[in-house]
This record gives C-alpha cells, structure tokens and sequence, in this order.
C-alpha cells in the first residue's frame, strides 16, 4: 500500500512541474516587459532606475534562473504581492482556498445524491421513455452552460420569488457561524456547479449497473428467487458504486474549472471569483498563482482519487 | 473465400442489403431508427441555416439591423407587434431576435474553427505517439497530463490577462485546449492498428511511415474522430460563451450569444427576457450537437452504445 502511495506521489511529481513551467513560460511569453507595468505610471524615470529595478526583481538573469527563482520562492509559500491590493498573494489565496473547497464538496455531495438514484432509474427501466428522458437530462447537464443556469436561478427563484439570497455566503451582519444561513446562501451556487457532475455521475451508473446485471452473482441472486428490485438496488448497485470513483476525476476537473463560473455568477467569495476579478484588473501575480494552486489542488484531489480506489479495489495496487 | 461462400449459403441473407452495405450506409441504416438523433441533427441545420441567412432575414422579414438602437424603444417586451420585437428588446432598444441571428454566427464559427484546431492537432499527435512511441508518446502524454491537471477555465483567465486575445486567438486558444481527448483515443487505436497486416503489407510495398500513417491508419480510425470532434465542438461553444460572459471572449458590440447574457445582467428586473433567448440557444444548440455526436458514434460503432 505504501509503495502504492509512493509511486504515485512521485508521477505526480513531474507534472507539478509541468504545470509551474507552462505558467511561466506563458507568463514570460506574454508581450511586454513585467517592469513596464511598474514603470507605466512614473514616465520620468531614468534608464538606470529602470536597469536598477530590472536587478532588484532579477529580470537581468537568464529565463531559466527566473524561472528557479520564482519557483523556489512559490515551493516556499511566496507567491508575490498584488499588484492592486499591495497584499500579499498567498494570503488572498488563503482566504478563498476554503471558500471554493465548501463549495466544491457541497457540489459533490449533490451530483452523488442526485446522480446515482438517476442512473440507478434509467438502468432499471432501460430502453423506456423514462430512460430516454434521462437521457435528454443528463446530456442537457453537460450542455447548459453554468452561467446561465446560475443566471435564472438568480432569476427566478431570488429576483421574481425571492425564495434565494441573490448572492454572497452569509446575509450581511449574520455571525460566522449561523449555519442555515450559509446553507441557505449555498443551494443556488452549490446546485449550479453539480450540473455537470450529476450528468456524469448518471451516465456512469446507468452504463456500471447494466453492466454489474450481466454478471454471474446477479443471475444467482435471481435464481434464488429474490425480487427484481433488491436484485438492483442491493446486489448489483453495490458493485456498480466502485467505478464511482474514477468517475471522479472528471468530475473534480469541472468542479474546480467551473468555480470561475459559478463564483463569478453568484459573488461567491472563492478561488475562482479571485481569479477573475484580477483578470480583469491585469493583476498577475495573483492569476498566476490562482493557476498553479488550483492546479496542485486537482493534482492533489487526482492522488487521493487513485489512493481512495486503491483502497476499494486492491487489483490496481501492483 | 470458400468460408464466406458457405455462410452465404448454410445462412439464407435476412438481410441482404445491410449485409452488403458499407461503414457508412449501414451507419445511416442504423441512425435512421434512432428518432432524438434524427431531431437533433434536423435542429442542427435549421440553426446552422438561419446563421447562414441572418443577413438575408434580418432585412427582408424584421426590418432591422443588428445594431439597429433606439433608446425610446430600450427594454420593450417582447410582442407579437411586429417580427423584430417577438424576443423585446436590449437596454439600448435593439432587437433581441435579430442580435440572436447575428449571434449565432459567432458561436458557430467559434465552435467549427476550435474544432478544426482541435481535429488536426489532435489526429496529428495521436497518429505520430501511437505510430512511433517512445520518447515522443512519453513527451506528448506528459503534456497531455499536464494540460489535463490545469482547470481550464482559469489558464483561459491567465491567457486572456497576458495576450487580451482577439477572436481568432481565442479559436486558437480554444482549440489547443481541447485536442487530448481525440489524440488519446487515435493514440488507442493507432497502437494495435500499426500491429496489423494490412500495415505491415504496405510496408513492404514500400510505403513510408507518413503514407501508413495517413493512407491505412488514418481512414480507420477517422470516422469516430470526427464524432468526437462534433462533441468538441459543443464543448468550444460553451466555453466561448463563458468567457465572453465574463467580459474576456468576443466584444461588444459583435454579438455572441455569450455576450448578450453579459448584457442581459445590467439589469434583470427591466429586462428578464434578455436573459432566456441566447441562454436557450446555446443549450439547445449544444444539447442537439451532443446527442447527434452520440447517436452517430452509436450508429458508426453499435458496440460503444452506452459507454463514455
């Protein structure tokens, strides 16, 4: 087991690497000179100034040692200042990283609880309208995009019945620990971001069960005479629920790409709404590291993935 | 010879005509019973042609241009008054219906060009790692890895602050983004293609590896790409409306479906309307090119019915 975990920390190794050296380069790529920006707003400033800058953030030094440099001082929680807000990064990040984790796994929870019972439905009733209509659903959750689903929920459910706050994570002047308020504040943002995941998570146990049906123990479990429905529902959905896991993987990837989305939408104080409002205002350093933490983070959630299904199924331990 | 012979003759043909038929016939046989595929591509080219005809439409049945404004007639519901009002109007009093015309053409360019991308870049390196591998499958699958571990959302962010792309690099962009799912199945398929005898025959007749490639692998494996690349596609519109949503994709005042919603957001309790039509038109468009993309895969390949 823990030379399972071992080889797989290392894999991911190189492509932490990866990804720190694909940011950079675009970074470096990118037309214009990061000094310029500091200088554009001070236009008397001397040649030696500029050069004197150019040394202090050693932007003199050949490419490949900034590229050490900077990714030496992000290894060591140094991810630079805002350019807007004069703070430093990592303590921007710091305060959303949490954000965007509660409402990713309130996400997740939802496309589970309401994925698997869909799938379950259509595999059990397959080839019928139902299956056919869930079908039409579940593409339909990979095909509407987040944004406008967030939009009229907005709409119609905070602007024409004010049933949902319109936006944020806690009604303004409540205490920090008034949970129905925040569950509350959660349900718009939280159900948007599981469209996808409930679309995945329904095609996957429909394609599993019918799968699991044709298997030796099911025909077993028939021919001792149980009923068609502890059939599915007790034998043959446990086993369909492993490849619940590796199911996981896109789903991680939409919840955490799809959080510029759905924070942007709903004002949701995280990760994804950081990095967008400093795109807007061109503010690197904070883009910069957005990408490479949200990154490590899927990296991260991808690990424990390949562990957690390890665990449930011994064979891929090799 | 003598084995199909007798098949042909131990097994009276029920069939005649599908047993005779090739890939592509016996694929349309088999899509022609699958109704919501029928729809969707009907759908499809319904949008694909009142895109085409915007022009066409927009002068000679609404009588109006797309950028058309009238401030006395901003935020007017939607009304049977006349064609150019059926969806109301924006804040600045321009015909919705007609800007969703325009705003068709938009997305479907976006979706074909960063499909193209994505179909070429995408065969390109699945055939060259599947057909060499080594070092070259090990690069190209590090960077597939690496691509795959960026939520792409965010490296668009990172790449519309550094570049502030016009529409042809956000295709572009697009494109490159999307291209590992068609080059990791060619990659699959490549590796035990490249092993059979019809390979190893045009070898010895003396082809070179860029001739098997494109001559014998590729014909194989192209049908399904292209399915893939129609699902792509879906995935290109999406994301251009997303970003154009989010102020960073196409700009104002070209209109994009995207866009439009960004507009629509001014305001939600003047003008709710604003907010359905484009919304509705890039699900929908989506939704068919999804379930058309399914059902020709199914059609192509009955064996994959069902499966991611």
């Amino acid at each position: 087991m823990s030379r399972f975990v071992t080889r797989r920390l290392l894999q991911a190794i190189p492509t932490f690497f990866g990804i720190t050296l694909i940011t950079f380069a675009l970074f470096r790529l990118s037309p214009g000179d990061p000094v310029d920006l500091l200088v554009f707003g001070v236009p008397d400033m001397t040649a030696a100034q500029v050069a004197a800058l150019r040394h202090a953030y050693g932007l003199d030094q050949p490419v490949p040692i900034q590229y050490l440099n900077w990714l030496l001082r992000f290894l060591h929680g140094d991810f630079g200042q805002s350019f807007l807000y004069h703070r430093p990064v990592v303590e921007m990040i710091g305060s959303a990283l949490p954000n965007t984790i509660q409402l990713a796994l309130a996400a997740l929870l939802l496309a589970l609880v309401i994925g698997v019972p869909l799938g379950a439905v259509a595999a059990r009733s397959r080839g019928s309208r139902l299956d056919q209509a869930i079908r039409i659903v579940a593409v339909g959750g990979h095909a509407v995009p987040g944004f406008w689903f967030g939009l009229m929920f907005i709409l119609v459910l905070s602007v024409q019945v004010p049933l949902f706050p319109v936006s944020g994570m806690l009604t303004l002047g409540a205490s920090q620990w008034d949970i129905p308020d925040r569950l509350w504040h959660l349900v718009g943002p939280a159900l948007t971001l599981s469209l996808a995941g409930i679309a995945n998570y329904s095609r996957l146990m429909r394609t599993e069960i019918l799968d699991v049906i044709r298997q030796d123990f099911v025909r077993t479990a028939r021919a001792k005479g149980l009923r068609e429905q502890s059939v599915l529902m007790v034998h043959a959905l446990r086993n369909a629920l492993l490849p619940l896991i590796t199911g996981l993987g896109g789903v991680l990837a939409f919840l955490v790409s799809g959080a510029v989305i759905v924070e942007s939408v709903f004002s949701w104080p995280g990760m994804g709404r950081l990095a967008y409002e400093a795109a807007r205002s061109k503010d690197y350093p904070i883009v910069m590291a957005v990408v490479v933490t949200s990154s490590t983070m899927l990296l991260v959630s991808y690990i424990l993935r390949d562990i957690a299904y390890s665990v449930a199924d011994p064979r891929v331990r090799r | 010879m003598s084995a199909a012979g007798q098949a042909v003759l131990s097994a009276p043909a029920v069939e005649p005509r599908r047993s005779a038929a090739g890939l592509w016939s016996d694929a349309f046989y088999r899509l022609r019973r699958d109704r919501t595929s029928i729809v969707a591509l009907a759908v499809l080219a319904l949008i694909v042609l009142l895109a085409l005809g915007a022009d066409a439409l927009a002068t000679s049945f609404f009588h109006e241009s797309f950028t058309h404004q009238d401030l006395l007639e901003s935020y007017d519901p939607p009304s049977l008054a006349k064609p150019s009002l059926w969806l109301g109007t924006d804040e600045i009093g321009r015909s919705q219906i007609v800007r969703l015309l325009y705003g068709a053409r938009v997305s479907l360019a976006v979706g074909a060009g960063a499909g193209l991308i994505d179909l070429t870049v995408g065969i390109a390196i699945g055939l060259s790692s599947g057909y060499f591998r080594g070092w070259w499958d090990d690069l190209m699958q590090f960077l597939i890895s690496t691509l795959n571990s960026i939520p792409a959302l965010f490296l668009l962010l990172f790449i519309s602050v550094l570049f502030s792309p016009g529409p042809v690099t956000i295709v572009a962009v697009i494109g490159f983004l999307t291209w590992s799912g068609i080059a990791l199945y060619v990659r699959g398929q490549t590796f035990s293609l490249r092993e059979r005898e019809f390979v190893t025959a045009a070898r010895v007749v003396g082809a070179d590896d860029l001739r098997v490639m494109v001559r014998h692998i590729l014909p194989n494996v192209l049908p399904l790409v292209i399915v893939l690349a129609a699902i792509d596609v879906g995935q290109a519109i999406l994301i251009e409306s997303a970003l154009s949503y989010l102020g960073l994709g196409i700009d104002p005042p070209t209109p994009s479906w995207g866009n439009m919603l960004q507009n629509a957001t001014q305001d939600l309790t003047l003008g709710p309307w604003l907010v359905w039509g484009p919304g509705l038109a890039i699900s929908v468009t989506v939704l068919c090119l999804y379930l058309a993309g399914d059902g020709i895969r199914d059609a192509l390949d009955p064996r994959l019915r069902g499966t991611e």
